[in-house]
């Protein structure tokens, strides 16, 4: 076993690990700075946070985040699934392939160009009003690549006899998608979901181009505040999304180890009856 | 006997993880040039031992010896060992000949004598011309002959063997047999092979250990474990048996079934509850009256070579009997069996005391 | 199985792809053939080839995408594979990809106060006597940060290709002799070539198109085709040009995914 090889990877880890986190720690740290940048700590202060919960132009446009992400996620997931059903009943390759060549191109469009041309489709195909319809539309229309190439590796997942057995017991059409099939994948419905929830909370560029005047998003905010100079309410805000984002990675992650326990302690159980 | 003249030594060797101890005290000594297996249920260790000697795990305690040395601290890639591994770890991205060059291009061994060692392993193995094959495009059985090859083309010390034979369909695995056994006698390497099939274990060994949640219930000959078995689970374990309660009347004397027996274990103290192994193929079948004991028929299953017959005795023992005579369901029938063909097992009795009663009480 | 219902259901499915797949791309190549007043013309392609302008800024751009995509995969590599070895990885995964979920922005915020004139790498310097450096708005500031932000998607492929090797492969390279260097560039390499390259599409091609950054960051010192597109959609209202150049953006990012396509691999990993 080698001893010495085993420090230098810890290392670098530890090294990657502070460097990864360290423009965080150090907007957290200035959070609380008395001062009004980032130039000096010069005492401790709460003020930031009050700022920053007293900014309702600011919360606003959180609010507006949150939602839009939550709706576009939720409509997204919707429509992907079911795409994704359609897909793997598609009979031909050739058509099969086609589709989801379509589906993939959003995932590798860069997010400029998506804005431009949603842009474009919503001044001249699709009449909206740019705002919280069309960042919302946007979203959707981002989210749902990511929603199909989740669910489908857990319908190709998904054992076909199953289905078989259902229409031998006597079950309708409905009752199969929506007893059989739909639990079956319901992990990769989930991590759709969630994926299509970040991808929209993240967005920039997209945004960006469709959002209007009136209508705003955390992102585009952000970019014309940073744009003028630095505001420790920023600071705050980071820190709190941060310990949102800490609080949802213990979350899933301890849902993770649960769930592992409980498919070993099952595991365990059924070795003992089949022992006997 | 010094340690320089075996191929590998394990003293009180343990293995504990976290707080399970899969390896309770392993000691072993394999002599150079034999075929050694590891015989045991999954999870009895065996693996685990292997792995130690590999070096691809390290022991909790005891020692570990090659040709020798101690080689506790040495790491898997100087060890003059070599392994197949279950699922043959090839290279998939590599061809035949890169995968079994691989051993070699390591000790940056030059081009020229590659070429002939890696002929020669693919001629030992009887894969000549193979060299530019695909791995995908090999089957089961010929994977694993590339395995060996890689394995074997280095000139190891030991060359361990992990369960190589089970994902073979049962033909692929009897040619196999034979050849790892014929392989082993021509090259004169010391093999250590894992499994879980005594039948394997039985067919291709010098010696066998046999391993029950991690320490070694009975080492011998496949002749020595299969005749005499040291308790219930061996007994069990390798081939098919009858276990009987019964009870030491005196030296070679044995009590069960309400009737006594000649037999030809001696040293234990009289009047001990014992229990009683006959296999299956040692009963013949003869008419009551003249058996030893009476029994009746109860299932009877064509086995090809012989039928399997299960029949219940009057005090509700069952007897399987391998036998080719004809007989029907229901009928009443007598066995007899042969002083030499009862083999009696004490409770909780040690190899060691075991050997030493064998050696003073049999000839 | 068919059925009427299924393909109902999957209606809104396959409108999205006829409007916000298919649609947008058409208008874009539309677009690109109109000019600002709004006559059909072909001189924004002839424009683009032609201008000195535009020709350095394409390849300033495929340059700092490359080197981007280069930085961090040195720096991801490594830290993929040891990753591996670790006892909790999915632990460790997870906090990697964490700061990922804090909004780009926010992160880029953070580096302007971290490179800026009066912030803590200037301070430390000015201690140390170079005094301060102008380190916002230069080539390496908007190369450190873009590597920053795309070191996750650069390493959770490779991690993820790396984790389905078989440990039995490494364990059996380490058998036949092999250091653990060796074992990584003979056996470990060439087996996650499929996570590279998906690291490289994932990377490459967004580093293409950054405009927030280079503005942010890279101030006007770094333009690339995605500052262009921004710039003539948003500010100079020249959709025609902007188009154009998005067509071009589009192109190029065809042939990146066709160079780093999956080609039938026998590094492809078969079940035994």
């Amino acid at each position: 076993m080698n001893k010495s090889n085993f420090k230098w990877s810890n290392v670098y880890i530890v090294l990657m690990f502070v460097i990864l986190y360290a423009p965080i720690f150090y907007l957290m740290f200035y959070s609380f700075n008395e001062g009004g940048d980032m130039t000096g700590f010069t005492g401790f202060t709460w003020e930031h946070y009050q700022t920053l919960f007293e900014d309702t132009r600011l919360i606003t446009f959180i609010v507006n985040t949150f939602i839009v992400a939550l709706l576009s996620a939720l409509l997204a997931t919707i429509i992907g699934t079911f795409g994704a059903i359609a897909i793997y009943y598609t009979r031909q390759k050739g058509r099969r392939q086609t589709i989801l060549n379509l589906n993939n191109i959003l995932m590798v469009t860069p997010d400029v160009m998506m804005g431009a041309s949603f842009l474009i489709l919503f001044s001249v195909l699709v009449p909206i009003q740019l705002g919280f319809a069309s960042v919302l539309l946007a979203h959707v229309a981002f989210s749902i690549p990511i929603v199909v190439l989740m669910v489908l590796p857990r319908l190709y997942e998904m054992n076909p006899t199953m289905i078989t057995a259902a229409q031998d017991l006597g079950a309708s059409h409905s009752q199969i998608l929506s007893r059989v099939i739909l639990p079956s994948i319901s992990s990769g419905i989930l991590s759709g979901f969630f994926m299509a929830f970040t991808y929209s909370l993240d967005d920039f560029a997209v945004t960006f181009f469709v959002t209007g005047n009136g209508f705003s998003t955390l992102s585009v905010e952000v970019y014309s505040r940073a744009r003028t100079g630095v505001s420790l309410e920023i600071n705050a805000l980071s820190t709190l999304m941060f310990l949102l984002a800490l609080l949802l990675v213990s979350g899933y992650y301890t849902l993770q180890v649960s769930e592992q326990r409980r498919k070993a302690k099952l595991q365990k159980r059924h070795k003992a009856v089949l022992d006997i | 006997m010094s340690k320089q003249n075996y191929s590998v030594v394990l003293n009180g060797v343990t293995k504990s993880y976290d707080d399970t101890q899969v390896l309770k005290s392993i000691d072993m000594e394999l002599e150079k040039g034999k075929f050694y297996t590891l015989l045991g249920p999954s999870g009895c260790g065996k693996t685990t031992i292997l792995r130690i000697i590999a070096g691809f795990t390290s022991a909790s305690s005891g020692e570990v010896f090659i040709e020798g040395k101690k080689v506790n601290q040495t790491p898997a890639n100087q060890r003059k060992v070599n392994t197949v591994f279950q699922d043959y770890a090839l290279f998939p991205h590599m061809n035949v000949y890169d995968n079994i060059a691989f051993g070699l291009s390591v000790k940056k061994i030059d081009k020229q004598t590659i070429k002939e060692k890696v002929t020669e392993a693919l001629k030992l193995v009887r894969l000549s011309g193979y060299e530019q094959r695909d791995i995908s495009e090999m089957s089961g059985g010929q994977k694993q002959r590339v395995a060996i090859a890689r394995a074997l083309v280095n000139e190891p010390d030991v060359l361990l063997l992990d369960e190589p034979l089970s994902a073979l369909d049962l033909k692929l695995r009897t040619d196999m047999q034979y050849e790892l056994r014929e392989l082993q006698q021509r090259l004169g390497i010391t093999f250590v092979f894992v499994t879980h099939d005594q039948e394997e274990a039985l067919a291709m060994s010098d010696w066998i250990y046999v391993l029950k949640e991690g320490e070694i219930v009975q080492s011998g000959t496949p002749v020595d474990i299969y005749d005499e078995p040291i308790n219930r689970y061996v007994a069990d374990f390798i081939g098919e048996s009858n276990i009987i309660d019964a009870k030491m009347i005196e030296d070679y004397r044995v009590e069960f079934v309400g009737h006594t027996f000649d037999c030809e274990d001696a040293g234990i103290p009289s009047g001990e509850a014992v229990e009683v192994v006959i296999r299956p193929e040692d009963i013949s079948l003869t008419k009551p009256e003249d058996g030893q004991l009476q029994a009746t028929v109860d299932t009877i299953l064509f086995r090809g070579v012989f039928n399997e017959i299960i029949a219940y005795d009057e005090d509700n023992n069952e007897w399987m009997i391998h036998t080719t005579a004809k007989v029907e369901e229901g009928a009443q029938i007598g066995l007899k069996f042969e002083p030499h063909e009862i083999h009696v097992m004490r409770f909780g009795e040690s190899e060691e005391d075991f050997d030493a009663r064998l050696e003073q009480y049999e000839d | 199985m068919n059925s009427k219902r299924n393909n109902l259901l999957a209606v809104p499915y396959y409108l999205w792809i006829v409007l916000f797949v298919f649609a947008p791309l058409v208008l874009l190549l539309y677009q690109s053939f109109f000019d600002i007043q709004g006559n059909f013309t072909l001189n924004n392609y002839v424009n683009f080839f032609t201008s000195r302008n535009y020709l350095q800024m394409t390849a300033s751009s495929f340059w700092y995408a490359f080197l981007v995509t280069l930085v961090t995969f040195v720096f991801a590599y490594p830290m993929a594979y040891f990753l591996t070895q670790t006892k909790y990885k999915r632990l460790w995964l997870m906090l990697i990809i964490l700061p990922t979920w804090i909004n780009l922005l926010l992160k880029t915020y953070a580096f302007i106060g971290l490179l800026g004139q009066t912030g803590p790498i200037n301070e430390w310097l000015t201690s140390m006597g170079i005094g301060p450096v102008q380190l916002l708005f230069t080539d390496a500031s908007f190369l450190l940060v873009a590597t920053y932000i795309e070191l996750p998607f650069m390493m959770l492929p490779i991690f993820n290709s790396i984790d389905e090797i078989p440990s039995s492969l490494m364990e059996a390279s380490k058998d036949l002799g092999a250091t653990q260097l060796e074992t990584v560039r003979r056996v470990v390499f060439p087996l996650s070539m499929r996570g590279i390259r998906s690291g490289v599409q994932a990377v490459f091609i967004p580093s293409l198109s950054l405009f927030m950054l280079t503005r942010l960051i890279g101030g006007n010192r770094v333009i690339t085709l995605g500052t262009a597109v921004e710039q003539h959609f948003l500010v100079t209202q020249n959709w025609g040009m902007g188009s154009t150049i998005g067509v071009i953006l589009m192109i190029s990012m065809v042939l990146v995914m066709f160079l780093t396509r999956d080609r039938k691999d026998k590094g492809a990993l078969i079940n035994e």
